[in-house]
């Protein structure tokens, strides 16, 4: 009845831009599948382009690839899980260990695992776990030959990465569980296991669909760490068969291909995540709240939860922190003498700056119309409205299964008419960067938009707060932690990336990560680890400060 | 609101390219990194043509020597390059079917220095540079009885831990497939599957296993037979050593080819010859640690103490052509097993 009182204009540019996305992606795919014969010799012009993508694609190895990412993902998200809840569960019970600052400390660590760029990752692990790292001259001869690379190694960093993010999601559900509930269990006398699986466990179960169905994405289509710790071809990925198809083979029309039926298996192990127990993969990960003592644990409890501990500092803070000791040498000083590294930090700051705003707005405009879409006081009696969201979520979701070596050959190509192609270098990595970390940011603000909105959105109207006004004095305050987590989260991420610049890099435009991945080949083993340790302490500073400044600057009146 | 704007302007003005103000004309080479590298000949070569081209020469350092030709088929004509450099006879028949080649016009008869087993070299579109024998190097500290052959090889005990390249990135990693399908033909994938154990990794580029060998995270390295020149010569070390194996060894000459998308082809012939000449053939041995391909390049002293193999291996370009998708594919599934 209201209808004609909210504006169409958040909707009408929120879908534009979707579709925008969506015809972006498809052409990406088409310009690989069209690409011209000239560079592509293999293809003939008599087949049918179902056929000749059929005839690039080798069939063993596609099913070779598509059992072996299934495996590692399957393993990867059933051990972050597995390690995550204990670990969650001992974070959250004591607060004040390690006299409360060694705790928040490693809390830190640990959610900084979350953002660390994979190439860095990979060398705290190796620092950690190869031949040459602390565990092989800690236990000598004893445990034999330790190898990081193979299955293990790529599980193993794929948990590094993934049971912090677990832990963030679970850490504020079980610090929400009343204090009266543990007493309760303590006077009843329950076992540890009782106390787990009426409390802990129903406090949680509600996460572990969402996250599991993220994280098997995520390792899905793993690439870097794959790359690097998976020892030859016997571990691989879809993801990495693109690259492979793109850089070795030179094989464009198998590229396309696979990233299709990427797409198609993707979008099957989605819905059925789905049909498990809906998306809840961004879930709350603000500001950990500090919940009282807990009087009822007894020194079972205490052994056990110092071995959970040491077992998350040696998988998750250990490599951290052997970045930091690695780095910190006396080649430090030549790394920050080179007027190389001085323009690599120049730009990727530009990298991370600009895409973290355009992911910003975009995200916001793009959320903004998926929550006036699900509103009922909205939109959502409107004709279609259902098969918008679709449109909004899948605008953005496609770009979670397109691989970035595909966005980039795609930029590549288009370009390639358009002069030198280097000298699009920036704005393509941007354009990557943003499209890449774009699901997530969408994600995390479309649904506490839409909490907002449900809140907010008809007394603002009687108010008559409307327009550019209202979204300064109510919306963004109200969203400031959200935009914050968005901004930090994806200057992180794209300061880290390693994806198109590997194909764009070039004399007068290179990054840090790309820096780091040319001096890890060289003999400057020193220096290398001296960049990883800065690369590690600037994607920190950047999520700190998106954070934290967002958080200050849209701080509102009201809020 | 005037607060994002700043913010944006401020990231804007972060990133501002600066104009490359230089009247001499650029020779842009594509190599591969450890070529164009601080310690690899890219800076002496590029000086010492400086001295008479008038010109720049701009080293591009790729990630893997299969690498430059991918790149250069990505670009197609819009290629920056004037000069293709480091590529193999492996892969000079693959490249020349692209046509992005242009032929080299230069006289080759009578200059070579290339062993016998080349044969005549009649390619038109790309001039060989250095040479060498592929090998398995060790550090003689702590493998005191290197393998003798691949069967030996293949025997040993699994700790034994083997480093090698990948043969769709990397031209050392493309040489030994080549190796093991010269000695064993049909047997191959079974020789990758019994390999497959020993295998620390497979890395994309050389310098990335070879890094890895002196970190001491693999006990052995697919490398050249001259590698353990460099530690002699640059380092004064002498306890690596390339194992010399019965079956032979299989050779990799490497080759620079012109552009046909060269818009300075005058210029990148020239440096082709130059490239031929007693200079620059004389920097190559102690910088890219190969043998020199002309008869005008000396071999530096240190090279009297490394392995001769008794006999040589190398596919003609055309039977690498034709073989090499199905070898890779074999490659890939026993390596996969």
């Amino acid at each position: 009845m209201l209808n004609h009182i909210y504006p169409r204009f958040p909707v009408t540019t929120g879908l534009v831009v979707a579709v925008l996305l969506l015809l972006f992606g498809v052409g990406a795919i088409a310009s690989l599948v069209f690409a011209p014969t000239s560079i592509q010799p293999n293809g003939s012009a008599d087949q049918s382009m179902l056929a000749a993508l059929a005839g690039a694609i080798d069939q063993d190895r596609l099913f070779y690839s598509i059992k072996s990412a299934g495996v590692q993902a399957s393993l990867s998200v059933f051990f972050s899980i597995l390690i995550a809840i204990p670990a969650a569960i001992t974070v959250s019970r004591r607060p004040h260990w390690l006299m409360g600052i060694g705790m928040r400390g490693l809390v830190m660590i640990v959610s900084l695992a979350m953002v660390l760029p994979s190439t860095v990752a990979a060398m705290g692990l190796l620092a950690v776990w190869g031949r040459n790292g602390v565990v092989a001259s800690l236990c000598g001869s004893l445990c034999g030959d330790v190898s990081i690379y193979g299955l293990h190694g790529v599980v193993l960093a794929h948990m590094m990465l993934n049971v912090p993010l677990v832990m963030r999601v679970m850490i504020p559900l079980l610090n929400a569980v009343h204090q009266s509930k543990w007493h309760h269990a303590a006077l009843l006398g329950f076992s540890a296991w009782d106390r787990f699986r009426h409390i802990e466990w129903p406090q949680i179960r509600s996460v572990i669909p969402g996250v599991a169905s993220l994280i098997f994405m995520l390792c899905f289509t793993s690439f870097a760490l794959v790359l690097m710790l998976g020892g030859g071809p016997k571990v691989t990925t879809l993801e990495v068969e693109i690259y492979g198809a793109v850089r070795f083979d030179f094989n464009l029309l198998a590229a396309a291909g696979l990233s299709l039926i990427q797409f198609g298996v993707m979008a099957l192990v989605v819905a059925s995540f789905a049909f498990w127990g809906g998306w809840h993969a961004s879930g709350d990960i603000r500001t950990l709240a500090n919940p009282l003592p807990r009087y009822d644990l007894t020194s079972t409890d205490r052994v056990w939860d110092v071995t959970v501990l040491a077992g998350v500092i040696m998988l998750v803070a250990l490599p951290v922190l052997m970045v930091a000791i690695r780095g910190i040498n006396l080649d430090l000083i030549t790394l920050l003498q080179r007027q190389q590294f001085f323009d690599a930090v120049q730009a990727s700051f530009s990298v991370a700056i600009i895409t973290a705003v355009v992911v910003t707005v975009l995200s916001l405009v793009m959320a903004y119309a998926k929550a006036s879409l699900s509103l009922s006081h909205r939109h959502r009696n409107m004709p279609y409205a259902s098969l918008l969201r679709v449109v909004l979520d899948q605008g953005v979701l496609l770009y979670l299964v397109i691989p970035s070596v595909v966005l980039g050959t795609a930029a590549f190509i288009i370009l390639r008419g358009w002069g030198d192609v280097f000298g699009y270098a920036f704005a393509v990595v941007v354009m990557a960067n943003t499209l890449l970390t774009l699901p997530f940011a969408y994600r995390l603000l479309e649904r506490r938009l839409t909490g907002i909105l449900a809140q907010h959105d008809r007394l603002a109207v009687q108010l008559g707060i409307m327009g550019a006004h209202r979204l300064k004095i109510l919306t963004l305050p109200a969203l400031r932690h959200d935009l914050g987590l968005v901004v930090g989260l994806t200057a992180a991420l794209s300061i880290g990336d390693l994806g198109v610049i590997a194909l764009f890099a070039n004399a007068d435009f290179r990054t840090l990560p790309w820096l780091l991945y040319q001096l890890s080949g060289k003999y400057a083993a020193d220096e290398a680890a001296a960049l990883a340790f800065v690369l590690m302490l600037v994607t920190i500073s950047f999520f700190w400060v998106g954070r934290v400044l967002l958080g200050r600057l849209l701080g509102g009146r009201y809020a | 609101m005037l607060k994002y704007i700043t913010i944006i302007a401020m990231a804007i003005a972060a990133f501002n390219p600066v104009a490359k103000a230089d009247d001499k004309p650029e020779l842009v080479i594509y190599t591969y990194d450890s070529f164009a590298g601080e310690w690899g000949p890219g800076p002496q070569i590029k000086a010492e043509f400086e001295k008479t081209c008038n010109c720049t020469v701009t080293f591009v350092g790729l990630d893997s020597s299969v690498g430059i030709l991918g790149r250069i088929q990505l670009e197609g004509a819009s290629s920056k390059a004037d000069i293709a450099l480091g590529l193999d006879t492996s892969l000079t028949s693959i490249a020349a079917e692209t046509g992005l080649f242009a032929t080299h016009n230069l006289e080759t008869r009578g200059k070579l220095a290339l062993p016998a087993d080349v044969g005549f070299w009649d390619d038109k579109h790309f001039v060989p540079f250095d040479w060498g024998y592929f090998a398995f190097n060790y550090d003689t500290k702590r493998v005191s009885t290197p393998p003798s052959s691949f069967e030996d090889l293949l025997a040993a005990d699994n700790d034994l831990k083997i480093v090698i390249q990948d043969p769709r990135t990397s031209t050392p990693g493309l040489g030994l497939m080549l190796w093991v399908n010269a000695v064993y033909g049909d047997k191959a994938p079974e020789i990758w599957s019994k390999l497959s154990p020993k295998l620390v990794t497979v890395t994309k580029g050389w310098w990335d296993s070879y890094s890895m060998f002196l970190e001491g995270e693999a006990d052995m390295v697919l490398s050249y037979s001259t590698s353990p020149a460099y530690h002699l010569i640059a380092e004064g070390k002498d306890h690596y050593a390339a194992a010399p194996f019965t079956d032979g060894h299989y050779m990799q000459v490497e080759v620079a080819g012109v552009l046909k998308s060269s818009k300075k082809p005058a210029l990148a012939r020239l440096f082709l010859q130059k490239l031929m000449e007693k200079e620059m053939q004389s920097i190559l041995p102690t910088t890219n640690w190969m043998y020199p391909a002309a008869q005008s390049g000396a071999v530096p002293e240190g090279f009297g103490g490394l392995i001769e193999p008794k006999k040589s291996y190398l596919f003609s370009p055309e039977v690498v052509a034709k073989n090499r998708d199905s070898w890779t594919k074999t490659w890939v599934d026993g390596l996969s097993q």
